[in-house]
C-alpha cells in the first residue's frame, strides 16, 4: 500500500469527508449551526491525521495537503482559535511542507485570524463571509495596484450586494434610496493578501437569524457569486436567470464596471476564500467586459460617444449627467430610469467616455440617452464596444 | 456470387458502471452511495432509463458511452430533491466512474482555501497526486465555457497539480474533459 493509499483510507479522514459533505449540504439549506458542527469535527480529525504524517519525499506534499485542510475545516467550523494554532503548528517547521503549501496554509491563517477579529469585535453569532475581487494583469503587481482601479470597484461591491439582497428576497427594484438590509447586512475591508492584489471584504449577518424574510451574508455572497459566473459566461444567461429587467440591467452594469479594462488590470476574479463556495470563481476578462456591453447597450441603434470630465450627476426628476469635453463645450445627456445609480457616483469629476442613444421625442426632437459610461483616465483604455 | 465484404468498425463504447464505483475508488461507503444516488435520481429526473447512452468529448474527439445504473426509488428521489445539489452529487459519481474508465482511482477529497480539492492517482504511480475538477449541469448550460473554467480553476491556487476537469450534462448524457499538465 502507498502513503497516498493508507493516508486516505485513515478512518477518521473517511469521517472528516462525510461530515464535511453532509456540512456543504446543510450550510447550502440555510442550516449554519449544524453546519459548523460538522465542519469543526471534520477539522480535528483531519488535524489528527496531518499530524501523523511524515515530512520527507510525497508525504511534504500530503502533510501541505492535509495541513490545509485540517485548518480551513476548523475556520468554517468556527473554531477559529484551534485553526489558527492548528496554522502555527505546521507553519512553525515550514521544510516538512511544499513550498506552494506553506503559501497556501499563510493565506489560510491569515483568513482565520481576520474572522477572529471580526468575531472578536461583532459576537461569535455572526456570520462572516469573506468576499475577494482579486486583480491581476495590466498595472497590477503583487501587492499594488492604481488606487483609481480597486477604488472604482471596491465602490460596487458593497451597493450591488445589497441590490443582491433585495433580488434574492423578491422586493421590487429599488431605484434609489436605501435598501431594506441595509440594517442587517454590514461590511468590513481586510488588507489585501501579499501575493496579488485583492479588495477583501467581510460581509457579516446575524448566524441564526429567525426573520425568515432576511437575506443572510451567506446568501447574498452565494447568489452575487452565482451572477458573477452568469455574468462570464453569457449575459444573456444572467438575464434569464434574474428575470426583471430592472434587476438584470443593474447586475449586467455592476459586473460590467467590474470587469477589466485591458489596460490597468488584465483580469478580475471573485471567489469567496475559506468557504465551501465549491467552484463559484468567476474569472473576467477584457472580452467579457465588452460582451457586457453589448448585451447591456442597444448596439442596433445609433450611437453618440463623447470624451470628457463628468461634471454633474442628477438621479432624481430629470434625469442626467453632464460631460464638459477637451473643448470646453458640455454636453448633457439624459439618464434612464433605473440605471446606472449603483455604478456612477465614483466617476464624478473624472474623465470618462459616454456612449449614448439618439432617441425622438415626441415633439419630434432628439435627445442623447446614456448607454454606457466608462472611465478613461489612460490613454490607452480600449473602447468598450 | 460472393460479395465483397465490408468490415464496419463501430467505435466501442465506453461503459461507466455506476453499479460498481467501490471497486474504483476509495471513498467510503456513505459518501460513494450518496454521489451515485443522486445520479441516479437526475438521470431519471432527465427522463432516462438504463443503460443511458451518452457521448464523451476528449482530447478533440467524441466516443460513446453507456452509463449502467440503477433506477432510484422513491425515497432516494426525495432525498436528492434540491436539484442543485444533485447535479453536483451526480455528477461527482459519473466523473469518478469516467476517470475509473480511463485507469486513474479518485482516493479522496480534502478542503482547500476556496472550495475543496478531490484527489487521484495511477496504479503505475500511487504516490503521484493529481487533481480532479467537477461541474455538474443539468440541462442547457454553457459546457465548453464550464470547461475551460474548472481547467483554470483546477490550474491556479496555491497548490498546483496536474489534473483533469470534467463536465456532466444530465440532459443528454455527455462528459466533456480536459487535462492539464
Amino acid at each position: 500500500m502507498s502513503i497516498v493509499e493508507d493516508t486516505f483510507n485513515d478512518p477518521r479522514h473517511r469521517r472528516s469527508e462525510e461530515l464535511a459533505f453532509v456540512a456543504d449540504r446543510l450550510r447550502r439549506q440555510g442550516e449554519h449551526a449544524s453546519a459548523q458542527a460538522r465542519y469543526g469535527e471534520a477539522g480535528r480529525l483531519e488535524l489528527e491525521v496531518a499530524r501523523g504524517i511524515g515530512n520527507d519525499g510525497t508525504q511534504r506534499k500530503l502533510r501541505s495537503i492535509f495541513a490545509i485542510s485540517a485548518v480551513v475545516y476548523l475556520h468554517r467550523g468556527g473554531l477559529l482559535s484551534e485553526a489558527v494554532r492548528a496554522a502555527h503548528e505546521f507553519l512553525a517547521r515550514p521544510e516538512y511542507l511544499q513550498e506552494d503549501g506553506v503559501a497556501e496554509l499563510e493565506n489560510s491563517l491569515d483568513d482565520a485570524l481576520r474572522s477572529r477579529e471580526l468575531h472578536d469585535l461583532l459576537g461569535s453569532d455572526v456570520q462572516a463571509v469573506p468576499l475577494e475581487i482579486r486583480l491581476e494583469g495590466g498595472d497590477v503587481r503583487r501587492g499594488l495596484a492604481p488606487t483609481k482601479a480597486v477604488q472604482a470597484r471596491g465602490g460596487i461591491v458593497e451597493s450591488v450586494l445589497l441590490r443582491v439582497a433585495d433580488w434574492r428576497a423578491g422586493h421590487k427594484f429599488r431605484p434609489s434610496g436605501r435598501s431594506a438590509f441595509a440594517a442587517n447586512l454590514s461590511f468590513y475591508e481586510a488588507p489585501a493578501r501579499a501575493a496579488s492584489y485583492g479588495i477583501r471584504f467581510f460581509v457579516c449577518s446575524a448566524l441564526n437569524d429567525m426573520d425568515e424574510s432576511r437575506v443572510t451574508s451567506g446568501e447574498a455572497v452565494d447568489s452575487f457569486l452565482e451572477l458573477a459566473e452568469l455574468a462570464v459566461m453569457d449575459p444573456n444567461a444572467l438575464k434569464e436567470y434574474v428575470g426583471d429587467q430592472a434587476y438584470s440591467q443593474a447586475f449586467l452594469r455592476a459586473f460590467r464596471d467590474l470587469a477589466p479594462d485591458g489596460s490597468q488590470v488584465g483580469r478580475v476574479s471573485i471567489s469567496s476564500p475559506g468557504t465551501a463556495n465549491e467552484g463559484l470563481t468567476a474569472r473576467f476578462l477584457p472580452e467579457h467586459r465588452v460582451a457586457l456591453n453589448t448585451s447591456i447597450a442597444a448596439v442596433t441603434r445609433s450611437q453618440d460617444s463623447v470624451r470628457g470630465v463628468l461634471k454633474s450627476i442628477r438621479l432624481h426628476k430629470s434625469r442626467a449627467i453632464s460631460v464638459e469635453d477637451d473643448e470646453g463645450a458640455t454636453h448633457v445627456f439624459a439618464l434612464p430610469t433605473n440605471e446606472h445609480d449603483d455604478t456612477i457616483g465614483h466617476k464624478l469629476n473624472r474623465r470618462v467616455e459616454v456612449t449614448a442613444t439618439r432617441v425622438r421625442r415626441r415633439n419630434g426632437t432628439f435627445q442623447l440617452v446614456v448607454d454606457d459610461v466608462l472611465v478613461a483616465e489612460s490613454e490607452d483604455v480600449e473602447d468598450a464596444d | 456470387m460472393v460479395g465483397k465484404k465490408v468490415s464496419l468498425k463501430l467505435p466501442r463504447t465506453r461503459l461507466l458502471d455506476l453499479s460498481r464505483l467501490a471497486g474504483v475508488c476509495g471513498l467510503s461507503q456513505g459518501l460513494r452511495e450518496a454521489l451515485v444516488e443522486a445520479a441516479r435520481v437526475m438521470l431519471t429526473r432527465h427522463r432516462h432509463t438504463p443503460p443511458s447512452p451518452g457521448q464523451w468529448a476528449r482530447s478533440g474527439r467524441s466516443e460513446p458511452i453507456r452509463v449502467v445504473w440503477e433506477l432510484p426509488d422513491a425515497t432516494m428521489i426525495e432525498s436528492h430533491a434540491n436539484e442543485k445539489d444533485a447535479t453536483e452529487d451526480g455528477a461527482y459519481a459519473l466523473a469518478i466512474s469516467a476517470m475509473a474508465s480511463l485507469g486513474f482511482r479518485v482516493r479522496g477529497r480534502t478542503a482547500q482555501g476556496s472550495g475543496s480539492d478531490w484527489w487521484m492517482v495511477q496504479p503505475d504511480h500511487p504516490d503521484v497526486l493529481l487533481k480532479l475538477e467537477v461541474s455538474g449541469i443539468s440541462e442547457r448550460g454553457a459546457p465548453g465555457t464550464r470547461l475551460v473554467q474548472k481547467k483554470q480553476q483546477g490550474q491556479g491556487g496555491l497548490l498546483r497539480r496536474p489534473g483533469v476537469a470534467v463536465v456532466i450534462r444530465f440532459q443528454d448524457v455527455k462528459v466533456w474533459s480536459e487535462e492539464w499538465p
